[in-house]
């Protein structure tokens, strides 16, 4: 799943407009991101900001340095 | 707000509260929701309308002078290697003030008759074999199902009416450009002039724009196209300010999404979109007050004769298609191609371009920026420019 840097979004909804499966919203005033999302990067593409990255996940991280 | 209206419209914009007039006007039941707690807020927008786009619907004699922060009168324009054309167009438009604007629109709606409520979010669209019956609102924590035949979406890039109804697909990324802009105060502009650049290097896909609000503010602009750039919108704005401003302040900082493509269908069973949601901003400029007011009108009068005719059909309704491509369907075709081109020049073109265009208009006063014009004026001059790729815009000119 990607993740929003709040500190850094304008809250234009680019994202919202772009993703291709629905899974990226803006919920009272801040934008989520749901479980339906595939890592397909374009909301991070489109974003101005740059107020989107790739979720490191923190175990596969580990596995790969261990 | 009430269990049942003659039309539900979703977004207070420009676009909706059009809408919204028009249909009050002829004394149907109609129903403004705005998402966000105010009108006008946010405002994501550069605010620059051409007088044209404002006298379609105003006077321009009684524009109330709390809508308008400064008026244009000319450009200057920046070819890649940055060198400086000044075009003179006294009158040519206004940045707003988009805040009490739509506002003082949203209200013209209410005070002829519409019903317009704020925090009240559509969530669904509910069909019956087909026909249209209502709409899902949250308002107040509440979830209602409110009646009605037909819904206008003027709600923005993101619409989602436009996907329930399954007239628009996620845009893709070539057809949206990505934006940041700064609105500065005690910084250096020309009164009256909007500053326009271009350049792979500067704003690739895109452009960036210095629009006046005053002697010492601008709204202070980057748009690329971010299938095109290498870098976020944010790194060239960066880029650019540096270059530009020696000290600035920060009144308002913004990020957008412009749509560069117009959707082929404009509306569907028992539902019309209009401005953003239709994607008509202007190919080639991305401003897209002009045309969503214009479209939001053409919406509210489809969607009044669609009442009175208790007729809701798709094909009914493309009634609204047709009136818009009969308006503007062939200039808005004509600058999508222009873009088109322009997307796939080199600095090293551009540059051309740009002496072309210098040599027709620099430094002179102009009366009108006509697009159709100024490309015959363009392939007149310098007839290289016929070996560039523009086959498509040739035969649109009929040459």
């Amino acid at each position: 799943m990607v993740k929003i840097k709040h500190d850094k979004c304008g809250l234009c909804v680019g994202c919202v407009s772009v993703c291709p499966y629905e899974s990226i919203f803006m919920i009272n005033g801040k934008i989520e991101v749901f479980k339906e999302c595939t890592d397909c990067g374009i909301c991070i593409q489109f974003c101005p900001a740059d107020a989107i990255e790739i979720e490191k996940n923190f175990y596969a991280e580990e596995i790969n340095e261990g | 707000m009430k269990d049942k209206y003659d039309v539900i419209i979703v977004g207070a914009g420009p676009a909706g509260s059009m809408a919204a007039y028009e249909i009050a006007k002829e004394g149907l039941d109609v129903l403004l929701l705005e998402k966000d707690r105010s009108v006008g807020i946010p405002v994501l927008c550069a605010e620059g309308i051409t007088t044209e786009g404002m006298e379609r619907f105003f006077n321009i004699k009684d524009i109330p002078k709390q809508w308008v922060s400064a008026t244009i009168e000319g450009a200057i324009a920046y070819s890649p290697q940055g060198r400086k054309m000044v075009v003179h167009h006294p009158e040519a438009g206004y940045v707003l003030e988009r805040k009490i604007f739509d506002r003082d629109i949203a209200m013209r709606a209410v005070d002829m008759g519409a019903h317009l409520f704020t925090s009240a979010m559509a969530t669904g669209l509910e069909y019956d074999n087909d026909v249209l019956k209502g709409v899902f609102v949250e308002y107040k924590g509440e979830r209602k199902f409110i009646q009605t035949n037909i819904v206008i979406g003027a709600d923005g890039v993101e619409s989602l009416v436009g996907r329930w109804a399954s007239i628009s697909d996620p845009l893709r990324l070539q057809d949206v450009d990505s934006c940041v802009q700064i609105t500065m105060r005690g910084i250096d502009v020309q009164e009256g002039y909007a500053e326009f650049g271009m350049g792979n290097d500067i704003a690739p896909g895109g452009y960036f724009w210095i629009f006046p609000k005053g002697k010492n503010w601008a709204n202070v602009g980057i748009g690329v196209n971010p299938a095109i750039a290498q870098e976020k919108a944010i790194y060239y704005m960066n880029k650019f300010i540096e270059k530009r401003f020696k000290r600035y302040s920060v009144v308002e900082y913004i990020t957008g999404a412009v749509p560069v493509k117009p959707l082929k269908n404009i509306s569907g069973n028992g539902v019309l979109l209009c401005g953003d949601a239709a994607r008509l901003a202007d190919p080639l400029s991305g401003g897209g007050i002009a045309n969503a007011m214009w479209s939001g009108s053409f919406a509210g009068k489809v969607a009044a004769q669609a009442v009175k005719e208790d007729n809701y059909t798709d094909k009914f309704l493309s009634k609204y298609d047709d009136m818009w491509n009969k308006a503007y369907g062939k200039e808005m075709k004509l600058r999508e191609t222009v873009k088109n081109i322009y997307l796939k020049m080199n600095d090293k073109r551009l540059e051309e371009l740009y002496e072309i265009i210098n040599d027709i208009v620099g430094g002179k006063t102009v009366s009108s920026l006509d697009s159709t014009e100024m490309v015959f004026k363009v392939l007149k001059h310098s007839p290289k420019v016929l070996k560039w790729g523009v086959e498509d815009l040739l035969k649109m000119i009929n040459m």
